[in-house]
């Protein structure tokens, strides 16, 4: 079946990945910023203390404003940054460690989608190249014309047909829908266990966006990949995850099923964000929550919630404790004082 | 709809009898290239009354841009071909000298664009720019004046007073953008255009920036037209929606009308792109193909070649905008719009408010 959006979450309880208390601090300049002690430093904190963890085949939504720490955690995931603290297991397995003895098996296993396509590729090489070079390094396939046949297959599976036409191209000669199809082509080749994609449609016109994201979905449901889909445009999010995950400041805010979360925010953020969305039925009128500002640089953020200072029903204990976890029940957890367990 | 502008001070009463406050008559606008000429704009006839708020949406390279730089003359002369006829509030734009020019923008027709905030100057003082800007149009205004219109206006976009003391350095983008709606305002501007002003913004700026648009809309009563690619900012801001595809107009409509029930193929396809965001999920599908070369468009309607909906005569002839109701079914059959009489512009006809004009063979676009 190809993807129509299903919103059964997949039935192997088989867990391909999970993110424990993953932080990555930034060391930021005293002089620049005129904060800190002497000597204790001061850190952007892009992301601070995240958990979560992904089954086999499901697609997990990552939303947020900019600078909430959205990209930051996918390069984490991948293992593009080494995590300050926490620990990121891949099927039991500890990531670092798992990087450190055998590179290249760890890459085979988790792949990344990146927004802007015009930038994934080396314009030097044609699109046989491009994909058949991590066949080759992967020792898939036993001669180049097996590996090509290999990647016609791929092209032509993800709609780029005919495929022997778009071999012998260069990017430069793609449209930006079909050279984020060849980007996902290339992550999905090796049948990853896991792939992020970060922002992978919001470059594209929205005639184009359709496709990517069911050739995502599609692909997704073959090899059963788990995706941590991450961007700011919630329709889509809802669209292609089973799953959504709302970051503020480095941290998970809201976490639930896709469309729980989206029919019943719990989180003051949250529910800001979504009421702020525009829908595409104008016979929908919905008034937008108004919140103070934009989000702050995370600097030494707290102690309270730190989405306190731009909350529209704070109290006096969001100011002086970060909430804790509150489960409402069918996997949706919440951080927020004011949300009753 | 009488059309009644409230502008600032030498508060005029426009009496337009009933004529669109901006019209646009058979504009064409092509870009000269070294492989030849790129028609950007092909034949576009547009109306907005007073007191409307147009959303214009299609995909890039769809020509909407370069729809309004046309409007205020912003094209550079010596790139461009400009055919057809602008009338704002009956002052003939692509023909008016360039002191009137001067005159209208800013003062009646007002910008903003998706980068607005790289047009202010980095080493002065937000203060100093909103100075400057005023006496462009007002040369003998007190700073007293000034201050207290741009206070007002900052307070309507959600910024603080201290904003003015500050370098644009020291602001965010949503800021900035905030910034340039509240110069764009300055002079109360009888026509203000967004040209994708808060697509880059985060989704909760956008939301309140939209709002306010909304409530400026309401209460100093501004004619604005939004462009953009995302239906569905037009239909939380806008009344009326213009469906743009390779520089033509495939339908214009009311919002209501044109986002729930599309007559348009390419319309359609638009609107089947986006995902909902609350009920039911659906399939969403594309649009196949890509625009065409627009250097040698296609012979007949511009969006045939990726229609799924072509018919033979799609492929043969251009489709003539054509006025229907709300079933679907032709309406005003015998009406073309456009200029009539070489110079009598008072006789053009243009749709009546609230017509849902569709170019396609399908809905009576076969010539009268």
């Amino acid at each position: 079946m190809s993807g129509t959006g299903t919103s059964s979450r997949p039935t192997g309880h088989e867990e391909v990945l999970s993110a424990v208390e993953i932080q990555k601090w930034y060391p930021a300049r005293r002089q620049i910023l005129r904060l800190g002690h002497k000597d204790g430093g001061t850190f952007v904190k892009a992301v601070d203390g995240v958990n979560f963890s992904l089954r086999k085949g499901e697609i997990l939504g990552v939303i947020g404003e900019s600078g909430c720490g959205k990209s930051t955690m996918g390069k984490l995931l991948v293992g593009l940054e080494v995590p300050t603290g926490g620990k990121i297991y891949f099927q039991g397995q500890e990531a670092t460690s798992l990087l450190k003895g055998d590179a290249k098996a760890f890459r085979r296993k988790a792949q990344i989608v990146f927004q802007n396509p015009f930038d994934t590729f080396d314009p030097r090489h044609n699109i046989a190249s491009i994909l058949s070079t991590p066949l080759k390094i992967h020792g898939i396939g036993s001669s180049d014309s097996e590996r090509k046949e290999i990647c016609c297959q791929a092209l032509e599976q993800a709609g780029l047909r005919p495929a022997r036409e778009y071999l012998f191209r260069f990017p430069h000669e793609l449209s930006g829908g079909q050279l984020q199809r060849v980007s996902i082509v290339r992550a999905m080749l090796l049948k990853p266990l896991f792939l992020v994609a970060d922002e992978p449609v919001s470059m594209l016109d929205v005639s184009v966006r359709a496709d990517i994201l069911n050739a995502l979905l599609q692909l997704s449901e073959e090899s059963s990949t788990a995706i941590v889909f991450i961007s700011h445009d919630i329709s889509v999010t809802r669209y292609i995850s089973h799953r959504i995950a709302v970051m503020y400041l480095g941290r998970i805010v809201e976490i639930g099923d896709a469309d729980e979360i989206i029919s019943h925010p719990c989180h003051p953020y949250t529910r800001a964000l979504i009421s702020n969305f525009p829908s595409a039925d104008p016979r929908e009128a919905r008034e937008g929550i108004q919140i103070q500002g934009e989000p702050p640089t995370p600097v030494n953020p707290g102690p309270g919630c730190y989405f306190a200072p731009r909350c529209f029903m704070t109290s006096e204990e969001c100011l002086h404790s970060y909430p804790e976890e509150v489960d409402l029940g069918g996997g949706h957890l919440v951080w927020c004082h004011m949300v009753q367990r | 709809m009488v059309a009644t502008q409230q502008t600032n001070e030498n508060n005029q009463c426009e009496e337009s009898g009933g004529r669109p406050l901006l019209e646009i008559l058979d504009l064409s606008v092509g870009y000269e290239t070294g492989s030849g000429l790129v028609r950007a704009v092909d034949h576009v006839d547009l109306s907005l009354y007073a007191g409307e708020s147009l959303g214009i949406v299609g995909e890039s390279g769809s020509g909407k841009s370069t729809l309004v730089m046309s409007v205020l003359r912003l094209l550079p002369l010596d790139k461009t071909v400009v055919t057809g006829t602008v009338l704002f509030n009956g002052v003939d734009i692509l023909r008016c000298p360039q002191q009137e020019m001067a005159r209208i923008r800013w003062k009646e027709i007002s910008i903003v664009f998706q980068k607005s905030m790289n047009s202010l100057s980095p080493v002065h003082k937000v203060w100093e720019q909103v100075e400057d800007i005023y006496r462009v149009h007002a040369p003998g205004a007190s700073k007293d004046e000034i201050r207290e219109r741009i206070l007002h206006l900052f307070n309507v976009v959600n910024l603080s007073p201290r904003v003015l003391e500050l370098y644009p350095h020291e602001l965010s983008g949503g800021m900035l953008q905030r910034v340039c709606i509240a110069l764009s305002l300055v002079h109360l501007p009888k026509l203000v255009i967004f040209d994708e002003a808060t697509t880059a913004l985060d989704v909760i700026t956008q939301g309140q920036i939209l709002d306010e648009v909304m409530r400026l809309e309401r209460e100093l009563k501004l004619t604005s037209i939004i462009v953009t690619h995302d239906i569905s900012v037009v239909a939380k801001t806008c009344k009326r929606v213009a469906v743009m595809y390779a520089g033509r107009l495939m339908e214009v409509g009311d919002v209501g009308t044109v986002l729930v029930e599309p007559l348009h193929p390419y319309t359609k396809g638009l609107i089947s792109s986006f995902p909902p965001l609350t009920g039911t999920r659906k399939k969403i599908t594309g649009i196949p193909g890509a625009l065409p070369d627009l250097k040698a468009p296609p012979p007949g309607c511009i969006f045939a070649p990726r229609c799924p909906e072509a018919l033979k005569v799609c492929k043969e002839k251009s489709p003539v905008p054509t006025v229907v109701s709300r079933d679907g079914e032709e309406h005003l059959k015998d009406v073309k719009f456009g200029p009539g009489e070489s110079a009598g512009l008072r006789n053009i006809q243009v749709p009546p408010i609230g017509a849902h004009v569709v170019a396609c063979h399908k809905y009576g676009g076969d010539d009268a």
